[in-house]
């Protein structure tokens, strides 16, 4: 019989991976993400090194959170800020024409997309991490 | 819910902390003030970066090809008069779109303006495929249309 947790915990354990895997990528490769952030032309330049050596740590640390039960509302809370944040950086671009490379997963080829696609990638972890949020709301209730 | 939120803002502060701390650890560390990527590149194969009045006078002089790196959509979308459309993605494959222009000739690449990495990514293929004389212009697409040009 199919437990109607299994739903919520297969959606919490896919989006623990994705940003692990994200973030664990880019730690390795900060130039990389540093360069990528830089060319959406929205971070101001002081700026840029230190979000593209703190996001990393800051996606493994809600991946960390969304695999445990204690703290999975606030990872999912910051999965879904940054998921936010994912799809405004792409949207604009998209909306700019620039051709973007953020360097998300490193620099795995078949995981670098155009604009538009990573529009659809973000928009898709955006409800996702959401509905994520939204079930560990109602567990902690 | 706003002590969740504080919490996770907290951890965001502290992450961009332990981040740079970690910096000074990596054999090699980012240097805390961003520089963009041509001047990053080591002197010996820096490619020479043309600004938007040697483009305006190249197009005139009609004494350089124009390689435009940005992705079809884009390109169809408006371009440098005469320009050649050869993607990033497609020289990763080795297609270089049939340039048979001599070594020697001047190519200037260009993208979409900002720090946009794949006028310098089709710059280093070319200079490597043994074009001598090629060049960057950093400005790219959103310059050449700001300052009133038309394709």
């Amino acid at each position: 019989m199919v437990g109607i947790r299994e739903p919520a915990m297969i959606a919490r354990l896919t989006l623990a991976a994705v940003f692990l895997t994200a973030g664990i990528l880019k730690f390795l490769e900060p130039a990389g993400f540093a360069g990528g952030l830089a060319s959406f032309q929205l971070v101001p330049s002081p700026l840029i090194v230190p979000l593209a050596l703190g996001v990393p740590l800051f996606e493994i640390l809600a991946g960390a959170a969304l695999l445990g039960g204690r703290f999975g509302f606030q990872g999912a809370l910051a999965a879904t800020g940054l998921a936010a944040a994912f799809t405004v950086f792409y949207a604009t671009a998209w909306l700019r024409g620039l051709d973007v490379s953020c360097s998300c997963f490193g620099s795995i080829p078949f995981l670098q997309v155009t604009p538009a696609g990573g529009v659809l990638r973000a928009v898709i972890l955006l409800a996702l991490a959401a509905w994520v949020m939204r079930q560990e709301y109602r567990r902690g209730a | 819910m706003l002590r969740d939120a504080a919490l996770v803002g907290l951890a965001f502060l502290s992450c961009m902390g332990a981040g740079m701390a970690l910096n000074f650890l990596r054999p090699d560390p980012l240097p805390l003030a961003y520089k963009p990527r041509a001047q990053r590149l080591p002197a010996e194969s820096r490619i020479p970066t043309v600004s938007l009045a040697g483009i305006t006078s190249a197009d005139r002089n009609k004494t350089s090809v124009f390689i435009d790196a940005r992705e079809p959509d884009f390109f169809e979308g408006g371009h440098l008069p005469g320009a050649i459309n050869i993607p990033a993605s497609r020289v990763a494959g080795g297609d270089f779109g049939g340039l048979a222009s001599d070594p020697a000739t001047p190519l200037i690449v260009y993208c979409s303006g900002g720090d946009c990495p794949d006028s310098y990514r089709v710059a280093s293929a070319l200079v490597a495929k043994g074009f001598q004389n090629v060049s960057v212009f950093a400005g790219g697409w959103d310059e050449w249309s700001a300052s009133g040009n038309q394709p």
